[in-house]
């Protein structure tokens, strides 16, 4: 990929030059404090704790269970909304990296991180786990399951207790953890960021930020704040905040996304997964539509297809293939129409994509947790002996939430189209011209969120 | 790795162009609604069902819908799948405790179990879920 000097020149300076959030002195004594992200860690660990006995040892009715409840229509839900407000302030207090953390300081071999094949493929070996899960789900009902999710959970545990007792830092969440795959995308559209001025930065010789001190360790994700210009890799655990000796980092607020245009360095693995991010959720909302059970009728009456496994696999292949293979002519055109080559159309302008996945994502768990949040909350406390009011099923307005769905879809079609604009005039020496090829790709895939949006959709746990 | 991408995508691609090609190989064989292929679960549990309803009208269902808030209470496994007058219900395509049930019991089949150990199977390991049907002892 190439990005020639005029363009490089036209890329936005990304480092912030406002007044940072650490300002305000309530927020400052908490991230400064111990108690950040520390007693969010020991409470996230209790309560997988408690997941992992309830999906082992509690009732086998998903609907009822307070694993199955609590995980698939509660905190899957709300993660979503946690990326696009807080950044990755979840990986901080994440249960199981704080497992694998703590595994890594009681007994860690410490190696540093095996050459360069995690740093070069491990975006890619996430997007394969996470389509893997993806795919897992729609066969095995692992989130209809408490046992599966169970399963799920320790299999996910296992990995970050094993790169933890074997590496430095947290490699699991940085490489390898399938929800990290698309928690770094989502984080870029963030209002939040942690960054660095440049000026004492410039002068630091011990850059306690990356490498740590006596008091705090370096940054978990192997980054260094003065050279940031993405959220992808940023827990907020305010590591950086605590070590740096001349308060040089800084939390700030900023207009979402804005990194999405401005990133100094696109990666054809996040590219690819970007537009595998968007496939994934069309397919995993319109699975849930009353349209899909009409499909698969037709596919397994219509062909020689008789499972129902491989006639869903062929289907998540295909559309993943064409949605794929879609993006790379459309890349291709838009490299030529540029001028800057097939790796700046693919890289550069898949970022522009992550909006209409994240907004797809936000309105298809909106559905589940409105609809069935109250009743799984109820289910959550009535197995912790905390018994409640009946809670039933908010009634609900269709019209409404079509609209709200269609409203959000909007919104993250309109984001996207924007970011193209910008992406297109601050890196491309043909400016917008380069992006026109993504626009009316973008657009059609807009365009099937929007049609998907308006069919019906089945609950996940019903009875 | 494009030209890798490029494979995977043409075999992907040739594997859609066979099952287009072979299409209306089976169709109509299986008449069931769409909405019993809402799931692998559910394919399964009305496959088995329309196949196995004299079996399954004498097993239980535990999934509560002895007591359903419609009036139609179910007085077996089979009312999940097959009303009374034949026609087909939607209420397994969204229940994973019927399916879950309509699964094991076609496992237990196949392994050769009699009716009625099949029933005490279910009875057994089901019994923690809740009301069952009021289903008639197996004979």
């Amino acid at each position: 990929m190439s990005i020639k000097g005029g363009a490089v020149r036209k890329v936005r300076e990304t480092v912030p030059q406002r007044d940072g959030l650490m300002r305000w002195g309530p927020l400052r004594s908490l991230l400064l404090s111990r108690i950040y992200p520390n007693l969010f860690q020991v409470v996230g660990v209790a309560f997988l704790g408690l997941l992992l006995y309830f999906a082992f040892f509690g009732t086998m009715r998903a609907a009822q269970n307070f694993s199955t409840s609590v995980t698939w229509i509660i905190w899957w839900a709300l993660l979503p909304w946690s990326f696009l407000l807080l950044g990755r302030a979840w990986c901080a207090v994440c249960p199981v990296g704080t497992l694998g953390e703590w595994a890594r300081r009681i007994g860690g071999w410490q190696r540093r991180l095996p050459g360069a094949f995690l740093k070069r493929y491990g975006v890619w070996l996430m997007a394969v786990t996470f389509l893997f899960l993806t795919w897992a789900d729609r066969v095995w009902n692992v989130t209809g399951s408490p046992r599966a999710t169970g399963m799920l959970l320790m299999i996910i545990l296992a990995g970050s207790l094993i790169t933890g007792l074997v590496f430095q830092r947290r490699v699991w969440c940085r490489y390898l953890c399938p929800i990290g795959a698309f928690s770094g995308l989502y984080s870029m559209t963030a209002a939040l960021e942690v960054r660095a001025r440049p000026e004492p930065c410039r002068d630091c010789t011990t850059k306690d930020c990356y490498s740590g001190n006596e008091k705090v360790e370096g940054c978990p994700f192997y980054q260094f704040p003065a050279a940031m210009d993405s959220n992808r890799n940023c827990s907020l655990c305010a590591n950086c905040l605590k070590s740096c000796p001349s308060g040089a980092t800084d939390l700030y607020l900023r207009a979402p996304g804005r990194e999405l245009w401005s990133l100094r360095r696109p990666l054809a693995g996040e590219g690819f997964l970007a537009v595998v991010l968007v496939a994934v959720v069309y397919l995993q909302t319109i699975n849930m539509t009353t349209a899909f059970p009409a499909y698969m009728k037709w596919l397994l009456e219509s062909t020689w297809l008789a499972s129902y496994e491989i006639a869903i696999t062929l289907t998540f292949a295909v559309f993943l293939a064409v949605t794929l293979g879609l993006y790379v002519l459309v890349s291709r055109v838009a490299g030529r129409t540029g001028g800057e080559g097939f790796g700046f159309g693919f890289s550069r302008f898949a970022y522009a994509y992550i909006p209409l996945a994240l907004a797809g994502h936000l309105a298809h768990n909106l559905f589940h947790l409105i609809m069935e949040g109250p009743m799984a909350l109820q289910a959550a406390l009535d197995q912790l002996g905390w018994k409640t009011l009946e809670a039933t099923e908010i009634p609900m307005d269709t019209n409404l939430m079509t609209v709200t769905s269609v409203i959000m879809v909007l919104i993250g079609l309109g984001g996207g189209m924007y970011i193209l604009y910008r992406t297109g005039e601050a890196h491309a020496s043909r400016g917008w011209r380069a992006a026109v090829p993504h626009a009316i790709f973008l657009l059609a895939m807009g365009a099937l969120y929007l049609q998907m949006f308006i069919l019906p959709m089945n609950p996940r746990h019903s009875h | 790795m494009m030209i890798k991408l490029k494979w995977i995508l043409l075999a992907t691609l040739t594997l859609a162009f066979l099952a287009a090609a072979c299409s209306n190989a089976a169709q109509g064989q299986e008449g069931l609604p769409s909405f019993a292929y809402n799931s692998r679960e559910s394919t399964e549990g009305y496959r088995f069902a329309v196949a196995n309803q004299d079996l399954i009208s004498q097993i239980p269902c535990y999934c509560g819908c002895s007591n359903l808030s419609t009036g139609q209470n179910h007085k077996s496994l089979q009312n999940c799948y097959i009303n009374d007058d034949g026609s087909f219900t939607d209420h397994a395509s969204t229940c994973d405790i019927c399916n879950k049930i309509a699964l094991d019991v076609k496992s237990w089949k196949e392994q050769g179990s009699t009716v009625k150990d099949i029933r005490e199977r279910v009875d057994t390991k089901y019994k923690d879920y809740g009301k069952p049907t009021d289903t008639p002892p197996v004979q």
